[in-house]
């Protein structure tokens, strides 16, 4: 089973009448500071692309899961941070190093406590989507994203090495969406559920 | 404080090309990234003329967040990654291992 999930992306001078109302309409969550690559919001479980005749809208990002693996710890998960990182593995990638990969990013909570719910999932749609893996994340905190996770041995002296080009196992395309923001709620938790 | 391994095993007879890459293209741009040169090796301590020898680069930054900033700068600069597929084409195998003090070590008892 699938589930969707978009990023969105505001269009210049957007108008903000307007965006109020997309935000009332939809399960958007506004990217806080710090976020990388991937627009202004995160719409988690989006089931059309964007309602009629929202000029606003720049972009919609969106792709269909499917999980590999997940944990929820916590289902009644009350907040405070959802991370969301897209992320494409180079087409010549071997089959065996792409699954390491995948271990390797599954094995971080268990080194990383502040991790409380997790999923990874392989893009599977659309065709053209540039992404091939979505790593989530809850946090009770926003330290538990930008002071435990970022700063773990475990990310920055292992699981980076997929991802810095200064390494020669570096598999993965350094155009990445990192993105997190504010949530009251386990999107995981629904999702995995 | 964080070290940084640098391996570089060097195809018979490219040591001076890989010694003069580094000493040129890389050594700069690394300390512009934070990362202080500590030291470099040469095993087997002599050159070998049919066989592979091993560079090795030890590099330091103080601490995670400067490590982050290494990081960044490398990934903002597309000549870092050219530079290392420069280097590749003259060694047999490389490997970067980032290194910390041993938490449990109690010197050597």
């Amino acid at each position: 089973m699938s589930r969707k999930l978009a990023l969105v992306t505001l269009a210049d001078g957007a108008d903000s009448g307007r965006v109020a109302e997309l935000e009332s309409a939809a399960a958007l969550g506004q990217h806080l500071p710090g976020t990388v690559g991937g627009g202004h919001y995160t719409w988690d479980g989006i089931d059309e692309p964007v309602p009629s005749g929202f000029d606003d809208v720049a972009d919609v990002d969106l792709v269909e899961l499917e999980l590999i693996d997940g944990v929820v710890a916590d289902p009644s998960f009350a907040g405070e941070i959802k991370r969301t990182l897209l992320l494409r593995v180079e087409p010549d990638a071997p089959a065996e190093s792409v699954a390491a990969f995948e271990r390797d990013l599954m094995a971080m909570p268990d080194h990383i406590p502040a991790i409380v719910n997790w999923a990874l999932s392989r893009v599977v749609g659309p065709p053209a989507s540039r992404w091939t893996h979505c790593w989530e994340q809850e946090y009770y905190t926003l330290d538990g994203l930008k002071v435990d996770y970022m700063m773990s041995p475990h990310h920055w002296g292992l699981i980076d090495g997929w991802f810095d080009p200064e390494m020669p196992r570096k598999m993965v395309d350094l155009e990445l969406a990192h993105v997190y923001h504010a949530t009251d709620r386990s999107v995981l938790a629904a999702a995995l559920g | 404080m964080i070290r940084i391994l640098d391996e570089l095993t060097v195809a018979p007879g490219q040591l001076a090309e890989v010694r003069q890459l580094m000493a040129e293209g890389y050594t700069a741009g690394a300390a512009e990234r934070g990362m202080t040169l500590e030291h470099t090796w040469l095993t087997p301590p002599v050159e070998l003329f049919d066989q592979p020898n091993t560079l090795v680069y030890l590099w330091s930054v103080p601490d995670a967040p400067a490590w982050w900033a290494m990081r960044g700068a490398a990934g903002r600069d597309p000549r870092v990654a050219e530079f290392w597929a420069e280097v590749d084409a003259h060694c047999v195998e490389r490997q970067r291992r980032f290194l910390v003090d041993d938490p449990l070590d109690e010197g050597g008892r």
